[in-house]
């Protein structure tokens, strides 16, 4: 995308524009001595607003360097993201035990990207993960682990 | 014979995921505080030999229990609450699990949200009434939980003052605040105790305080000691250690009124009267018979005399109330914690 | 008494339990998402019932093992065990990327190891008199010292002023979320109890250096681990060179560590950012750091074990946490019926004396069990890509999870790592953001209450003379970059 940080720049000033402007609503306590809760969001949103017309006028300037991501990238890291949305939410509504295995075995596929993985191995980490994971934080640190809100 | 092989991988999955569930069943305490979904677990969850049941009611406890504390661990309230796990664990041989919140209204909505079944209890003390009047949190102690039980009585707290400062006891210190209105500095927490505390003294006393935000005891000491803040309060033990060592004086004790059995030498405040309880919580729809028999567990616990030992050590006292008496006084320290509040105009209820 | 604690100590069960605890408290440090304060948390009640001395042999080794142990998996893997570390990924990843795994490790385990000794023996002989000096710090000194800190974003952002001032302003933002201090009001919460809390610290360091490298390597298909050669060590694979050049690194960020540590609330976590910062903008060649500079590993190891000895400072001789791990002592001081003040040194000098023993013995338990460890640790890189960061995946998930007991810290991870990408793709380091979100809080809590104390009156900041003798510091830092080849310039027109 060319001039990418002239409109990245443009995105950031206007971001920090709309924290100012919710900043606006924040409750302030009445008879105050002191600036109050707005000034801190007020300085982060004014200051983003700064830098991001400091960045988008800087970028006038410069070349454009190359992009982060091609298209397949891009792809692939939607694929990533998607894949651990989908655990946050089996691990809210479905639970620890049932969903980890079944993400490990995702994770483990996806990163292999295209090399040779013998699956059984695979399914053996995944599980083994999931057990030894469930045994020491519940049973041995006594640190409970999502139980998924269906069960 | 590849799809083969990947349905055995499958099979043999699903076979250890279930055999891993049942021994967590089995084993130890359940996932955390779940929605009002019906649990079919049932007992074995380590709950040998439940607390013999009041006449006619039900056993508690039948599972495994979470204890809720909506604070970070090592704190006062989960130092008091997982002493009340270890008690109770050995009078009913139940599986009990202490569980912190960082965020206080996470830990409230956590037992908002748990079945109503005795598996799921929290412990605060007034701190949770004085937040919600002031609309610090929205969860109302008295209609969405249930009180089963007041633990412990959390001990009374020092009123210090810097060592230079032209008052050195509590009269003293009126007197000075009645001839400079505004200009004494106190330290209190917004919308918490503190700032009832000294509501309160502001009101009964007739003076005018500059109440300054300073919630941390540690701040509190040094703020106190360094000069920076005239007046707060904090524990009888840190009041003792730093009057000792000549970094601050305690101009009285504010509790019931009554002399302090270990620190004769400093004198009971008797114009603002504040008694600070541990609570415990159930859900709002815990029936009858299940806040009965917590009620009654808990009443093991005024007579373990380690229990005792130990909330002495920490500046606090066991305490019982049966079922109504809790309630009782719970409604009745509502009352008067929100006539304070309208007072100080800061009751949005 | 210090001396004969130290033997006392040199009994076989407390070397046994020294020795496990601490092995347990590398493992924690070294596992993204879990940390030693962690360990120390999980094991406080059960030390409940326990003798004294060994309860707090118990919490210190898992605590010094945690410490210690932040820099192994910043240093394979490139993520950091614990906040403590991020400073230490900059650099020693990068390091262990060009195939000197073993040297980097070796940094970190002697840096380590000095600065937790070294600050100990400071905090063990000079802790009366140090900490008075606590109690006359109030918020406005502690405002400009923040300040003072705040003002290292500039270095962290040479390149483009914009955007490393972009992020410092975006990590402000963030740290706003949540409840406001001193009056309570809700920001940017729109109504959701877990917002009320504000944003993890975990949950950022999870999402910026875990998640978000892994899956953008995994975009880019790089995923490759580095070729580690353990062939032939010699001692820590470290030369007295590599110590040499580095030496005023390593004092100046010792002290730092020292000081940050000693400062009530805030500890190793704040240390290594300004440790590294300051390392990078005090250094002939700043551009060398983040790409496998030496220097940045000791600036970061030295200074988050530093604050160990500094937190121990006001909990040993003021009763007051230096940091969130030594509230949690205190906490087990008060449990074993023991009054932490002032006099705590002189009614229970055998406990004092054994804590700050404990943490020497168990910072030499540390080298020793990581100078052995350091052969096995880089085997790890032998495994398989893909089975590796699998797990790793999964473990920073529960991590997250288990550091608020929420689900919803692990959508704020994926929240920040969406951030982290987001900064990659316009090349705006993440560095600055880091800082001021540890910042942002208390450089907010410290200017309200000053001027709150101060009844509306801003000028205190400048007429206290530790506050202005701070701010007169912020400023020189601020302005040297653009005095010095002014002066530059004057001198070579004096001297033809």
């Amino acid at each position: 995308m060319k001039n990418r940080d002239l409109y990245g720049g443009i995105l950031f000033a206007i971001f920090g524009a709309l924290v100012v402007s919710t900043a606006m609503g924040i409750r302030m306590p009445a008879n105050l001595s002191e600036p109050g809760p707005r000034l801190f969001p007020y300085i982060a949103g004014g200051g983003m607003t700064i830098c991001g017309i400091g960045m988008a006028l800087t970028a006038l300037k410069e070349k454009t360097g190359e992009a982060f991501l091609d298209k397949k990238g891009w792809i692939n890291l939607g694929k990533a993201g998607l894949c651990m949305f989908i655990y946050y939410l089996a691990l809210e509504y479905v639970g620890f035990l049932i969903s980890t295995p079944f993400f490990t075995l995702t994770a483990i596929l996806l990163l292999a990207s295209g090399k040779k993985v013998n699956k059984i191995m695979a399914i053996v980490v995944a599980l083994l993960t999931t057990g030894i994971l469930y045994v020491v934080f519940q049973n041995v640190f006594m640190l409970f682990l999502p139980a998924g809100k269906l069960f | 014979m590849k799809n083969i092989r990947g349905f055995a991988g499958l099979a043999t999955g699903v076979l250890v995921i279930s055999l891993l569930a049942g021994c967590a069943n089995a084993n130890s305490a359940p996932a955390p505080a779940a929605t009002q979904a019906a649990k079919t677990e049932t007992a074995a969850a380590g709950g040998e030999a439940p607390a013999a049941a009041p006449a006619g009611n039900v056993a508690w406890p039948s599972s495994a229990v979470q204890l809720l504390v909506p604070s970070k661990a090592g704190g006062i309230t989960d130092i008091y609450t997982r002493y009340v796990q270890e008690s109770l664990q050995k009078s009913t041989g139940g599986n009990f699990a202490t569980v912190n919140y960082d965020t206080e209204a996470v830990g409230y909505e956590n037992l908002r949200s748990a079945n109503a079944d005795g598996t799921t209890l929290l412990f605060q003390h007034s701190t949770l009434i004085c937040k919600y009047l002031t609309g610090a949190v929205e969860y109302d102690p008295s209609t969405e939980f249930r009180v089963v039980g007041e633990v412990a009585n959390m001990g009374s707290q020092a009123i210090i003052c810097g060592p230079d400062t032209p008052y050195n006891t509590w009269d003293e210190f009126v007197a000075y605040a009645k001839e400079h209105p505004g200009e004494v500095t106190t330290a209190i927490a917004t919308n918490g105790t503190t700032h009832f505390i000294f509501g309160q003294v502001q009101k009964n006393c007739g003076v005018e305080l500059n109440m300054v935000e300073c919630s941390a005891e540690a701040d509190k000491l040094t703020n106190v000691a360094g000069g920076i803040i005239d007046v707060a309060n904090c524990s009888l033990g840190s009041a003792k250690e730093y009057e000792n060592a000549g970094k601050l004086k305690v101009l009285g004790v504010l509790g019931s009124g009554e002399p302090e059995e270990n620190y004769p030498e400093w004198e009971p405040i008797q114009d603002v009267i504040w008694v600070s309880h541990l609570y415990c919580f159930a859900p709002a729809d815990t029936d009858d018979a299940t806040a009965e028999a917590i009620n009654a567990a808990l009443k093991t616990l005024a007579d373990d005399t380690n229990y005792e030992e130990q909330t002495k050590k920490i500046g606090g006292a066991p305490e019982y109330y049966d079922l109504k008496a809790c309630e009782e006084d719970f409604a009745k320290t509502m009352k008067e914690l929100s006539d304070v509040a309208t007072s100080l105009g800061i009751n949005v209820r | 008494m210090f001396f004969t604690e130290l033997l006392g100590l040199l009994n076989p069960l407390s070397i046994l339990i020294i020795f496990l605890c601490t092995v347990v408290g590398i493992i924690f440090g070294a596992i993204p998402g879990l940390s030693g304060g962690l360990g120390v948390s999980l094991l406080l009640p059960l030390t409940f019932g326990m003798d004294d001395a060994l309860s707090f042999t118990m919490l210190i080794a898992v605590w010094v093992g945690g410490i210690s142990g932040g820099f192994i998996s910043a240093t394979l893997i490139g993520i950091p065990g614990a906040p403590a570390s991020i400073a230490t990924c900059f650099d020693a990843y990068p390091l262990s990327q060009k195939g000197e795994t073993v040297r980097a490790l070796g940094i970190g385990i002697l840096a380590s190891f000095a600065g937790t000794f070294l600050s100990c023996l400071v905090a063990t002989f000079l802790s009366p008199y140090i900490a008075d000096f606590a109690m006359k710090l109030g918020p406005w000194e502690y405002f400009s010292l923040c300040f003072c800190a705040i003002t290292l974003v500039a270095s962290l952002s040479k390149g483009s002023i914009f955007k490393g001032m972009f992020a410092a302003f975006l990590g402000i933002f963030l740290c706003t979320i949540g409840v406001a201090p001193l009056d309570g009001a809700y920001r940017f919460t729109f109504g959701n109890i877990y917002l009320g809390g504000g944003l993890d610290m975990v949950a950022l360091m999870l999402g910026i250096y875990a998640i978000k490298q892994v899956a953008s390597d995994f975009a880019k298909g790089q995923q490759e681990l580095p070729d580690v050669n353990t062939g032939k060590i010699s001692g820590f694979g470290v030369k007295l060179s590599d110590i040499f050049d580095n030496i005023k690194i390593i004092v100046q960020s010792f002290l730092i560590g020292l000081w940050i540590g000693f400062l009530p609330g805030m500890g190793s976590g704040l240390s290594n950012m300004v440790a590294y910062a300051q390392a990078k903008s005090g250094s002939k060649h700043p551009e060398t750091f983040g790409k496998g500079e030496p220097g940045g590993i000791w600036a970061s190891e030295t200074s988050n074990n530093a604050s160990v000895g500094g937190a121990l400072i006001p909990m040993i001789a003021l009763g007051i946490p230096g940091d969130a791990v030594t509230a949690l002592l205190l906490s087990g001081l008060m449990i074993h019926g023991l009054q932490p003040g002032p006099l705590l040194i002189s009614s229970n000098p055998q406990l004092v004396y054994l804590i700050f023993a404990a943490v020497m013995v168990s910072a030499v338990f540390v080298v020793a069990e990581q100078f052995f460890g350091m052969r096995w640790f880089p085997l790890l890189l032998k495994a398989p890509y893909h089975y590796l960061y699998g797990v790793i995946l999964v473990m920073c998930f529960i991590g997250a999870y288990t550091s608020t007991n929420t689900t919803f810290n692990i959508l704020c991870v994926l929240f920040f790592a969406g951030i982290g990408i987001m900064l990659d793709v316009f090349k705006i380091p993440t560095s600055p953001l880091i800082l001021a979100f540890i910042l942002g809080p208390k450089l907010e809590e410290y200017f309200r209450k000053g001027v709150s104390y101060a009844k509306g009156d801003y000028t205190q900041f400048f007429v206290r003379p530790i506050s202005a003798l701070f701010l007169l510091v912020a400023l020189i830092c601020l302005l040297s970059p653009y005095i010095k080849p002014l002066l530059g310039k004057k001198k070579a027109a004096a001297n033809p």
